[in-house]
């Protein structure tokens, strides 16, 4: 019992130093410029693709989508009409190849 | 601010795993200095615990889940442990090109400054002495002993049971204690029996 308190008594003697008064300051800088890892699980996939598919600005998105829709509409109109004029004069020269070739 | 600073570590650490860096300060600031304490001991060399410490709180940031905070672990102990695992992890690189002789010089060059030339000595034996403890025996030490941590807390820290804590910490001081018998510091039992018989 002795002898174990006098190892500890010698123990006590030992001393550390404190820690630089700027390494916590230190540690803050390299954090502040190292970006955070996240860990590979199902949730997180899950939660990668879900955002893929989020929309960020949906009045914006909503806009442009009825924009692109109406703007597709008019060309598709355009081109019924134009496919109507063109089948209409195949259909003379047709008359015509026929009336010649008769 | 005030209540962030009163949350537990735990607490804070649920804030980190989601980005929130001022959270990692306040962790950062509440811990250092008792784990730059811990590396020091272990290493007994300034520049080496400061890059441990600071290496071990880059992980945490990083890779904050690998605190699992429904683990029911504290996470002083789980920090315990990875700043244990690195600074064992330098004490083994620095063993395999060093040889005793440098080991002891690393231990001269501790910190040494306010103290008077008896003490100094004495520090320099028990750093050497100690420097020489296995290393199970050097980090129950230095938990139990120098960091005030339960045999509880050090077995789930150290991963061994709780009487083979109690076991490591008898047989590190014994060590310690013939080291310093050796190294002619102090007297054995028996010289001091001898003498008083004399």
């Amino acid at each position: 019992m002795s002898e174990q308190h006098d190892i500890d008594h010698l123990l006590v003697r030992r001393t550390s130093p404190r820690a630089p008064h700027d390494l916590a300051d230190r540690i803050l800088y390299r954090a502040s410029r190292t970006p955070q890892m996240t860990r590979l699980t199902w949730r997180n996939m899950a939660a990668e693709c879900l955002s893929l598919l989020m929309i960020p600005r949906p009045a914006l998105a909503f806009g442009l989508c009825l924009t692109i829709g109406v703007f597709s509409g008019w060309i598709g109109t355009q081109s019924a009409n134009a496919e109507a004029v063109t089948d209409n004069t195949q259909a003379v020269d047709m008359v015509v190849i026929e009336e010649n070739w008769l | 601010m005030a209540s962030l600073n009163e949350d537990t570590d735990e607490g804070l650490v649920a804030r980190i795993q989601k980005g929130d860096h001022q959270s990692f300060a306040i962790l950062v600031r509440r811990h250092t200095d008792k784990f730059y304490g811990l590396a020091w001991r272990l290493l007994a060399n300034d520049a080496e615990a400061d890059d441990v410490v600071q290496d071990a709180f880059l992980k945490l940031w990083t890779q904050p889940d690998l605190f699992r905070i429904d683990a029911g672990v504290k996470f002083t102990t789980w920090f315990y442990r990875v700043v244990s695992n690195m600074a064992l992890d330098k004490l083994r690189g620095r063993k395999r090109w060093a040889g005793a002789d440098v080991l002891e010089a690393m231990a001269d060059n501790a910190k040494l400054s306010d103290q008077s030339y008896e003490d100094k000595e004495m520090q320099k034996h028990m750093e050497q002495s100690i420097a020489v403890l296995p290393e199970r025996q050097k980090l129950a030490l230095t938990l139990c002993f120098y960091e005030g941590v339960s045999v509880a807390e050090a077995a789930q820290v150290i991963g061994v049971g709780e009487k083979a804590v109690e076991s490591l910490l008898m047989r590190a001081k014994s060590g310690v204690r013939n080291e310093l018998i050796r190294r002619g510091i102090i007297g054995s039992k028996r010289e001091d029996r001898h003498e008083r018989t004399a």
